[in-house]
C-alpha cells in the first residue's frame, strides 16, 4: 500500500521532471521557472475556461443554422 | 565515374519502424565491411523539441539582457569597456549572447578540473556554485569517476609502468627545457632518433617532428600550399587544419562529409576551369582529410581516395590525430586498417597527444617532402623544440607498440570498441559513425537532456564530455565517448549499466532501426 503511493509520487516527480526536460525549463533558475509556468497555466486556463462557457452555445447555434 | 570493378557496392534496403526505407551502403573490401557507417536521421520530435527548448532559452534571455541593461540586475559576464565610444565592438553580439544566457547556466558540466592523471579512472575536482555557474569555489573533496572523456586510446596515460620510468630518467639526464628551437642548437640526439623510430613505425621514408598537435596542422599547411593552388578540405574538418588552409593563402573549396561523388565533381570542374577569374591552370591541387573524424566517429574512403588522387593527379593530406595507434591490426592508422600502401597517401600527418600519451604533432612522407619542410616550416625554425621527457614518453610507447604488450592493447582497444558500440546500438540509442572507431558519439538533442544526462553520469560516478551548439549543429548535441585499453570490460558494463538507466529516465531511445531494448534484455 505505502509503496504503491510511493511509486506514484515518483511518476508524478518524472513527469515534472520530463515536463522540465523537454521545455528547457531544467536549465533556468527557479523564479524564471515559476514565471513561465504562471504564464503557461494562465493561458491553458484562459482557453479552457473560454472552451466551456462558450462552446455549448455556439454548437447549439451552430446546430439551429444548419438544420 | 570510379572504376568499382576492385570494390563491390552492395546497397541494403531497409525498413524501419516508421515504414521509412533507409539505405545502409556496404562497401565490401575483401570480404570485410570496413566502411560501413551508419548516420540515423534526427527524429522529428527530437528537432521539434530542441527548437521549443532554445526559443525558450532565447526569450529568457532577451529578458535577462533587458533587465541587465535596465540595471534590474548586475551586469555579471565580460563587458565591453568602451561600447559609448565610437569603438568597433569587442564582442559579436550573438555569440555573446549564447555565453551569457545559455552557456553559463550550465557550465559546470564542461572545464571540470582533474587532480590525478587521466587513466580509466580518475579524480575530479568537486566544485559548486552559489550563484548559477557565474562563480565557482572548490570544497577540497575530490569525486572519483570513471574516464570516458580522455583520449586515452591505448592506455598509455599511467603514472606506473616502463614508459612513466623512461621519461622521469630522462628528466634526471636532460631536465626539462631544451632552451632552443630546432634549427638552431636545440635538435637533441634523442629528436633525431624518435623521428627514425616513427618513420619506421609508419613505413614512411622520412618523418619530422613538433612540439604541438594544432601548431603542426596551422603552420605547415603554409608551407605545402600558397597562392595559385587549390585545397578541397572535407566540411567537417578540423579547426587546426582550417586555420592553416587559411593561412596559407591558397583557394578552398569545402566538399560535402565523406562525399565521393562530390568531391569527383568539384575536381573535375576545378581542372576544367582552373582559377576564378584568369582560368589558369592550378599549380597543385591537395585534399584535406581526416583519418577518424572526432565527433562523428566515421573513417574516411581511403581506397577511395586514394583512386581518385591517382586518376586527377591530386595530393592528399591526411591529419590522423584520432586514428594513429587506435586503428589498423598494428596500430598504425587508417592506411594499415584498409591494408593500402603508404606511399599512396603524399603527406601523412599525426598528433601524439591521443594515442601516445605525449604531447607533439607530426607530419610524414618522402624525405624530399620532410627536408623541405624542415627548412621552410615556422614550427621548426621559431618554435622551442620538444622536451625531454615528452620525447621518450613516444619513443617508450613506440617501443612498447613493438612487442607483445603492445599488440595487446590494440586489440583490446578494438574488442571494446565493437563491444560498447554493439550494445549501445542494441539498446536503442542513436549513435553516429563507423563500427570499428574508438570515438562513440550518441546522440542527444536536447539541451536540458544533455546537461542532466551529464550530472546524471556524475553522479553515479561516471565522467563523460557532452557537446552542444557551437561545436556541434545545433540540433545535434551528443555525448562522446572515447573508449580505451585500458577500460576493463567491468568499467564498460558499469557504464552501460548507467547509461540503460539515466536513457530510461530521460527517453533517450530516439532509434527507429533499433528496438528499444533495456541492458537486461540483451
Amino acid at each position: 500500500m505505502l509503496s504503491s503511493v510511493r511509486r506514484f509520487f515518483k511518476f508524478i516527480h518524472w513527469l515534472y521532471l520530463q515536463y522540465l526536460l523537454n521545455t528547457a525549463l531544467y536549465m533556468l533558475e527557479p523564479w524564471e521557472r515559476v514565471l513561465f509556468t504562471t504564464l503557461l497555466f494562465a493561458i491553458i486556463s484562459t482557453a479552457v475556461y473560454s472552451a466551456l462557457v462558450f462552446l455549448p452555445v455556439h454548437v447549439r447555434s451552430m446546430i439551429q443554422t444548419y438544420s | 565515374m570510379i572504376d568499382t570493378n576492385v570494390l563491390t557496392v552492395s546497397e541494403n534496403m531497409k525498413i524501419d519502424k516508421n515504414n521509412y526505407k533507409y539505405n545502409t551502403t556496404n562497401i565490401l573490401n575483401h570480404e570485410d565491411d570496413l566502411q560501413c557507417e551508419e548516420f540515423e536521421e534526427t527524429p522529428l520530435y527530437a528537432a521539434v523539441l530542441t527548437y521549443i527548448g532554445y526559443a525558450i532559452l532565447c526569450l529568457f534571455g532577451w529578458l535577462r539582457d533587458f533587465m541587465r541593461q535596465s540595471n534590474i540586475e548586475k551586469k555579471r559576464g565580460a563587458i565591453d569597456p568602451n561600447a559609448s565610444l565610437d569603438f568597433v565592438p569587442l564582442y559579436q553580439s550573438y555569440e555573446s549572447f549564447y555565453t551569457r544566457n545559455m552557456y553559463t547556466r550550465v557550465r559546470d558540466i564542461f572545464n571540470r578540473p582533474i587532480t590525478s592523471v587521466p587513466g580509466p579512472q580518475f579524480e575530479l575536482a568537486e566544485r559548486v556554485s552559489d550563484d548559477y555557474n557565474w562563480t565557482y569555489r572548490f570544497t577540497g573533496k575530490t569525486i572519483s569517476a570513471i574516464n570516458l572523456g580522455s583520449y586515452n586510446y591505448l592506455g598509455f596515460a599511467e603514472r606506473t609502468g616502463s614508459c612513466a620510468t623512461d621519461a622521469i630518467d630522462a628528466i634526471k639526464s636532460y631536465g626539462i627545457a631544451t632552451c632552443s628551437t630546432n634549427s638552431e642548437i636545440g635538435t637533441q640526439f634523442y629528436h633525431v632518433e624518435l623521428e627514425q623510430l616513427l618513420a619506421k613505425f609508419l613505413g614512411v621514408e622520412s618523418c619530422i617532428a613538433f612540439g604541438m598537435g594544432f601548431a603542426t596542422n596551422a603552420l605547415n599547411l603554409p608551407v605545402l600550399a600558397s597562392k595559385g593552388d587549390l585545397i578541397l578540405s572535407d566540411e567537417l574538418n578540423h579547426c587546426s587544419l582550417i586555420l592553416g588552409i587559411r593561412l596559407s593563402g591558397a583557394c578552398y573549396q569545402t566538399y560535402a562529409h565523406n562525399d565521393i561523388n562530390d568531391l569527383e565533381k568539384k575536381l573535375r570542374v576545378a581542372i576544367v576551369q582552373g582559377h576564378p577569374r584568369t582560368n589558369r591552370p592550378w599549380k597543385k591541387i591537395i585534399i584535406v582529410v581526416e583519418g577518424v573524424y572526432s565527433m562523428e566517429g566515421s573513417i574516411c574512403r581511403l581506397p577511395q581516395l586514394i583512386e581518385l588522387k591517382k586518376k586527377y593527379k591530386a595530393y592528399l593530406y591526411m591529419d590522423e590525430a584520432h586514428s594513429i595507434g587506435a586503428m589498423g591490426k598494428s596500430g598504425r592508422g587508417i592506411v594499415d586498417y584498409f591494408n593500402l600502401n603508404t606511399d599512396d597517401v603524399d603527406i601523412l600527418m599525426g598528433t601524439f597527444t591521443k594515442s601516445f600519451g605525449s604531447a607533439g604533432g607530426y607530419i610524414a612522407g618522402k624525405k624530399s617532402l620532410i627536408d623541405h619542410i624542415r627548412v621552410n616550416s615556422h614550427a621548426n625554425t621559431y618554435a622551442s623544440s620538444m622536451s625531454a621527457p615528452i620525447v621518450q614518453q613516444i619513443i617508450s610507447s613506440l617501443h612498447v607498440l613493438n612487442c607483445p604488450e603492445g599488440k595487446n592493447r590494440i586489440s583490446q582497444l578494438a574488442d571494446n570498441t565493437r563491444y560498447f558500440r554493439q550494445k549501445l546500438m542494441n539498446m536503442g540509442f542513436i549513435v553516429y559513425g563507423n563500427k570499428n572507431s574508438p570515438v562513440v558519439p550518441m546522440l542527444l538533442y536536447l539541451p536540458a537532456r544533455v546537461t542532466r544526462f551529464n550530472r546524471e553520469m556524475l553522479r553515479r560516478g561516471i565522467a563523460v564530455v557532452t557537446v552542444g551548439f557551437p561545436a556541434t549543429k545545433l540540433l545535434e548535441s551528443r555525448v562522446r565517448f572515447c573508449i580505451s585499453a585500458a577500460h576493463t570490460r567491468q568499467m564498460l558494463d558499469t557504464t552501460l549499466a548507467a547509461i540503460d538507466e539515466v536513457g530510461t529516465e530521460l527517453s533517450l531511445r530516439y532509434s527507429t532501426r533499433y528496438q528499444h531494448r533495456r541492458l537486461k534484455d540483451i
